[in-house]
């Protein structure tokens, strides 16, 4: 089976949509097309004479690594940016999009990679946020309502409480919110930036269904992601970008997601990282004992030795997340205990309970957080601080900071990261795979012996994954435990040792070594373990 | 067909785009010594005697008081808060000190206590904003109102204590530091700064405030404890306001309990103009010297105008927003997308 | 009994519970003390007293919902110029007549407000330097056009210190009922939600298609017609000019959003409940002062309840967070 079969397999292979084809083929106006787009900032080139038409019916991914300029198009796109120089025309007339708000009114909507949302206001307000009206009579307000429950089922296929303030929600679903209120615009051009990388498959492919369906009316979409199998399953259409230029166009069936990654990269890069055998696993370094996540769940045991990768998986919200917030001692399970082995100095066979987040940096638990921008770093604050500030006394000496200290010893933790210090200061200019590098090595001053990491290559593009997935394994080969979560079916399938799959708030199903298959992996997300057992 | 839609010629606008960063880069200090130099030079060509010895003395001496409070103020800004019990904790530490002085305790004990008041008070502030996540804003204004009414209480709100008498000669804008022509409480600011700098560069808690002032979540995931640098901040604040207040009685002469007032606004004013962003994270102390000082010759300036204290009030406050326009900018809503 | 738990439920997630408490405590204590406090003979003086108060607490509502540090620490001058203004140069350019001079007054509140929106939303300066400015500008300006309190208010303002029905419907109510109003339409049209959202995530507004910086505007300029208002009424408390008195009421109205249980950063809040929060503060005073309290001891209570009532605030809402996460989960 190659790759993208299995990928096409995990997803559940879904028929191309003939209409939509014929559709595109037929109308040769585009409703967008962009020509020659170019933007500067000082002296970067973030896009360089960016040219792409989106027909209508027709969904085409735009691919490149970060920094290689998507994310300037679609800000151009969406009227966040203006260009320096090309022409934006829309349904072919040459139109200038000053603000956010004039692109919506010539039908481009937009799902930004970062969830854009008032977490104050209700669900029902965000949904509407920036529908002007004359009067929020009665009536209209149940009419909005109306529209919007119905827009909220077709996706998500639940009904939810709109009064509930979005702050409230799950991630996913304040991915939702901002989904469906792109939805209730009736798009001409729906562009989605990153906007699955928070959605569980199940949702996804709702995503996917509903985007075809409107692509049928004549909906373009211009679709964006980092993982090879969601863009083969609904793109027709590829436009690579490298370095702020689109290097590349090709046709579905023109490319399979190899070729594609060449395209994006410049070069051949291994499909996955590989996996070593258990053999190299040490003496354990967690231990479950007993542990419920929520009330009336299941108790559940399980082991995370010294050399291993271990990975969390299942569906948005099914306790994946809590459970790694509990090893970091950020929260505690609901019963049951957490042991973790000792710190260095402490004897190995004297795990101890983790019940505070400090005690565990103690231990040597170090945790790597799933939001960098809220809870990674700060960014208007140099690299150097946002490397130093947990083990910044380490460099005093009577009190008094020693930075020369400082600086060697990142230079040293950045080696083993694989981060090159370049002339940027500021954390907040380097790449969201550069950030998590230095967030990494943040930490390895610790001694770590536990490392939890919580989606750390959500928003990293594929070169950087690839060379984060290299820091992981020589991390746990040096003999950390690595516990990661991960919603990427291609990263579990191919980083971790085992991976532990949660439905329902309770362990659901351990799978080991070559058992990791993208279809064990969605039927024990779904719950079903009858095939996940059979793995096991 | 490519349509070329900019029709501002390359040059002007490479120099479009190359003035943010010709700001930013000013931003990070230098612009700020140009002001107290330009609004110098502004003053000295407007005002006569505006750059003789003995105004630029007294200008220094003025600007110490204001600059002792900014210090305070810059560390409670830091953390992204904002400290309205500094006018209080003046007027605390001059009637205090000056009732004290009066009854005849020797003024290092005087001076501790004042501190060790300023400091409880603050660290109550810091406490009580980081256990409950409260507003600096609301928590600073009532403790300030708390503090500012004991006081009155304490001292039936008349005029009470004698300032010693060594303060006198401490501040007074005449006098000189051994071979440096400038009263002692100049020096003393000067040199509280310059401490105040290597706290801020050189040690954990002075690096752990800007962290914590950047990004809270963060900073309590990198082992920076809120409660302990937001007591320490905002000790910090109320140490310095007390001492500020207790050295102006060497003015006062005796205790006075408004002493302070117009420093809630003069002491973050003198933050902002030294261009430490109230949103955290960003800024430093010695900007803040520079900030009190361009304050100092700003308003100098327009009494030297022989504007009345009113319309003198007016231009201030237009100045204040001018000046901010130079560095003290937002970033748009667009570039944080 | 769900209906009864969820009513329960309601009021224990309203923002207003703490005010509203606090006001029903000390209107029980007002009314032992001082058993008269509502009779048709002295509610008109006391409603005089209280309207300023909280119109001014109106006022800083919508600057600071709408986020990023919004505050308008300029509505006390502001009032204060309103009053010299009306007093110092309309009445004696005969220009006092109700038509011409209360929209002249309502246009100063709204052109002041504009001006401040401006420099914050298209300036890009922080909320509090802004005002700030404008606080010494107002202030300042307010003593070079009258140095000392002086002078007399015109016709209609005298009017409105007096009361209908035998005292029990003080006119200066109108004044709070126009505020109401016009918050109300503002309501109506969607701009206060606008104003919420902007306060929430102004990112998300201006993505959406909201024109961020019209709607900054738009709040403080609202925040400025109301303080307009509140200028009258302190014209028609004191019934002449006074230069001084205005700015006091800048921090009474901060702590009076905040005891109303608004959060400073924005994003959510209610106009009832600062308008609680002035009165609650304002029975304090009229609590010690009936109890013949020396008047120095009002700056410690005021300073103490104001703490106490924050804290239950935030202590009522982290309980309600913890809940909505267990819930959630």
């Amino acid at each position: 089976m190659t790759n993208s079969e299995m990928q096409d397999a995990a997803i559940g292979a879904v028929e191309p949509g003939v209409a939509r084809t014929a559709l595109a083929s037929l109308t040769s106006k585009a409703i967008v097309e962009a020509r020659g787009l170019s933007k500067r900032f000082g002296a970067t080139r973030a896009l360089v004479d960016g040219s792409l038409s989106v027909a209508p019916g027709e969904v085409v991914a735009l691919l490149g690594e970060n920094g290689s300029g998507k994310s300037t198009l679609v800000k151009v796109l969406s009227g966040v940016l203006s260009p320096d120089q090309g022409t934006i025309l829309v349904d072919g007339t040459a139109v200038r999009l000053r603000s956010p708000r004039a692109a919506l009114a010539a039908g481009i909507v937009t799902v930004f990679q970062e969830i854009l949302a008032a977490r104050d206001r209700s669900l029902l307000d965000n949904l509407w946020l920036g529908h002007g009206s004359p009067v929020l009579s009665r009536p209209a307000v149940a009419r909005r309502r109306q529209l919007a429950t119905e827009a909220w089922r077709r996706l998500a296929g639940h009904d939810v409480d709109l009064d509930r303030p979005l702050g409230e929600l799950t991630l996913m679903q304040q991915q939702i919110c901002v989904v469906v209120r792109a939805m209730l615009r009736n798009p001409k051009l729906l562009i989605l930036d990153e906007s699955t990388s928070t959605l569980d498959v199940e949702l996804r492919d709702r995503l996917f269904d509903e985007v075809r369906r409107r692509a049928v009316d004549g909906m373009g979409c211009l679709f964006i992601s980092h993982r090879m199998d969601e863009v083969m399953a609904i793109a027709d259409q590829f436009v690579a970008m490298r370095t702020g230029q689109v290097v590349g166009i090709r046709r579905r069936g023109e490319a399979d997601a190899r070729d594609l990654i060449r395209l994006i990269s410049g070069r051949d890069v291994e499909a996955g990282a590989r996996r070593t055998g258990t053999a190299t696993r040490g003496p354990a370094a967690i231990r479950l004992d007993a542990v419920t996540l929520r009330p009336s769940t299941r108790p559940f045991a399980a082991t995370v030795c010294r050399g291993e990768i271990v990975g969390l998986a299942g569906l948005e919200g099914h306790g994946q997340d809590e459970l790694i917030r509990c090893l970091a001692g950020l929260q505690t399970p609901h019963s049951g205990e957490v042991y973790v082995a000792g710190a260095k100095g402490h004897a190995d066979d004297d795990p101890a309970p983790v019940t505070t987040y400090r005690g565990g940096v103690a231990r040597g638990v170090v945790y790597v957080p799933r939001d960098r921008k809220v809870e990674g770093m700060a960014d208007v604050l140099p690299i150097i601080d946002n490397y130093s500030m947990p083990t910044l006394g380490r460099d005093s000496v009577a009190g008094v900071l020693r930075p020369r200290r400082t600086k060697s010893r990142f230079q040293r933790d950045a080696r083993t990261v694989n981060f090159t210090p370049g002339r940027q200061d500021s954390i907040g200019r380097l790449s969201g795979g550069n950030q998590q590098k230095v967030i990494i090595a943040r930490w390895l001053a610790a001694e770590p012996r536990v490392i939890l990491l919580n989606d750390p290559t959500r928003g990293v593009d594929l070169k950087t994954k690839h060379e984060l997935y290299e820091v992981f394994r020589g991390l746990a080969d040096a003999g950390a435990a690595v516990v990661m979560l991960s919603s990427e079916v291609d990263e579990l399938v191919h980083l971790m040792d085992r991976v532990l799959v949660f439905h329902d708030g309770s362990l659901s199903a351990e799978l080991a070594g070559d058992d990791v298959t993208p279809e064990s992996l969605v039927s024990a997300y779904f719950g079903t373990p009858a095939i996940a057992a059979g793995g096991n | 067909m490519s349509v070329n839609t900019a029709v501002i010629p390359p040059r002007v606008r490479n120099l479009i785009e190359f003035s943010p960063r010709v700001l930013g880069a000013l931003t990070s200090g230098p612009i700020q010594v140009v002001s107290v130099i330009l609004v110098f030079l502004v003053g000295a060509a407007a005002v006569p005697g505006f750059a003789e010895p003995y105004s630029v003395k007294a200008m220094l001496v003025i600007a110490s008081f204001l600059g002792i409070a900014a210090l305070g103020q810059t560390f409670v800004v830091l953390i992204g808060g904002i400290d309205l019990s500094v006018p209080a904790l003046i007027g605390a530490g001059n009637v205090i000190g000056a009732r004290l002085s009066g009854e005849g305790m020797n003024s290092v004990e005087v001076i501790a206590i004042l501190l060790l008041v300023g400091l409880l008070v603050g660290a109550v502030n810091g406490l009580v904003t980081s256990a409950w996540h409260l507003p600096p804003l609301v928590v600073t204004l009532a403790t300030g109102s708390v503090v500012g009414g004991a006081i009155l209480i304490w001292t039936n709100a008349t005029l009470s204590g004698k300032a010693p008498t060594w303060l006198t000669q401490f501040t007074s804008a005449a006098s000189s530091t051994g071979p440096l022509p400038v009263a002692p409480v100049v020096v003393l600011w000067l040199a509280l700064a310059v401490v105040a700098q290597v706290f801020i560069r050189r040690s954990r808690p002075g690096r752990q405030i800007f962290m914590l002032g950047a990004n809270r979540p963060a900073a309590e995931l990198m082992l920076v404890s809120e409660r302990a640098i937001s007591a320490v901040c905002f000790g910090l604040s109320g140490a310095l306001a007390g001492l500020a207040g207790f050295l102006l009685t060497g003015f006062t002469g005796a205790g006075l309990f408004t002493v302070g007032d117009p420093y809630l606004f003069q002491s973050i004013a003198a933050v902002v103009i030294g261009g430490t962003s109230l949103l955290g994270g960003r800024g430093g102390v010695i900007r803040s010297v520079l900030g009190s000082l361009t304050l100092v010759e700003l308003t100098t300036l327009l009494v030297g105008q022989s504007l009345s204290s009113a319309a003198q009030q007016a231009v201030l406050g237009a100045v204040i927003v001018c000046v901010t326009v130079l560095y003290g900018r937002d970033r748009s809503v667009r570039d944080r997308i | 009994m769900p209906d009864l738990t969820h009513a329960v439920a309601t009021v224990r997630r309203s923002p207003l519970t703490v005010v509203l408490a606090l006001v029903v405590l000390l209107l029980a204590v007002n009314l032992v003390l001082s058993p008269t406090m509502l009779s048709g003979h002295q509610l008109p003086n006391t409603i005089n007293l209280l309207v300023p108060s909280v119109l001014v607490a109106m006022a800083s509502v919508p600057a600071v919902m709408s986020g990023r540090g919004g505050i308008d620490l300029s509505v006390g001058p502001l009032l204060g110029f309103v009053n010299v203004v009306l007093v110092g140069v309309l009445v004696p350019h005969s220009l006092g007549s109700v038509w011409l001079s209360l929209p002249l007054l309502l246009a100063i509140g709204a052109a002041t407000g504009l001006i401040n929106g401006i420099a914050i939303a298209y300036g890009r300066l922080q909320p509090v330097v802004v005002t700030l400015g404008s606080y010494l500008v107002l202030s300042g300006l307010a003593l070079v056009v009258m140095p000392q309190p002086v002078g007399v208010v015109p016709n209609w303002v005298t009017y409105l210190s007096g009361a209908w029905l035998g005292g029990y419907l003080p006119r200066s109510l109108l004044l709070v009922l126009g505020a109401l109003v016009l918050w109300r339409a503002l309501h109506y049209r969607g701009a206060v939600g606008t104003i919420l959202a902007t306060g929430s995530d102004d990112r998300a507004a201006f993505t959406s298609g909201v024109r961020v910086s019209r709607v900054l505007c738009l709040a403080y300029a609202s925040g400025g017609v109301i303080a307009a208002l509140a200028g009258i009424g302190l014209s028609v408390l004191i019934g002449s000019g006074d230069p001084s008195v205005g700015k006091q009421y800048t921090l009474a109205a901060v702590a009076a959003v905040a005891l109303g249980g608004n959060p400073l950063v924005g994003g959510r809040g209610t106009m009832v409940g600062p308008m609680l929060g002035a009165g609650s503060l304002f029975l304090i005073q009229t609590m010690l002062s009936s109890l013949k309290v020396s008047s120095l001891w009002i700056q410690v209570v005021y300073g103490a309840v104001l703490l106490a009532a924050v804290c239950a605030n935030a202590t009522l809402a982290s309980r309600l967070t913890s809940r909505a996460k267990v819930g959630l989960a």
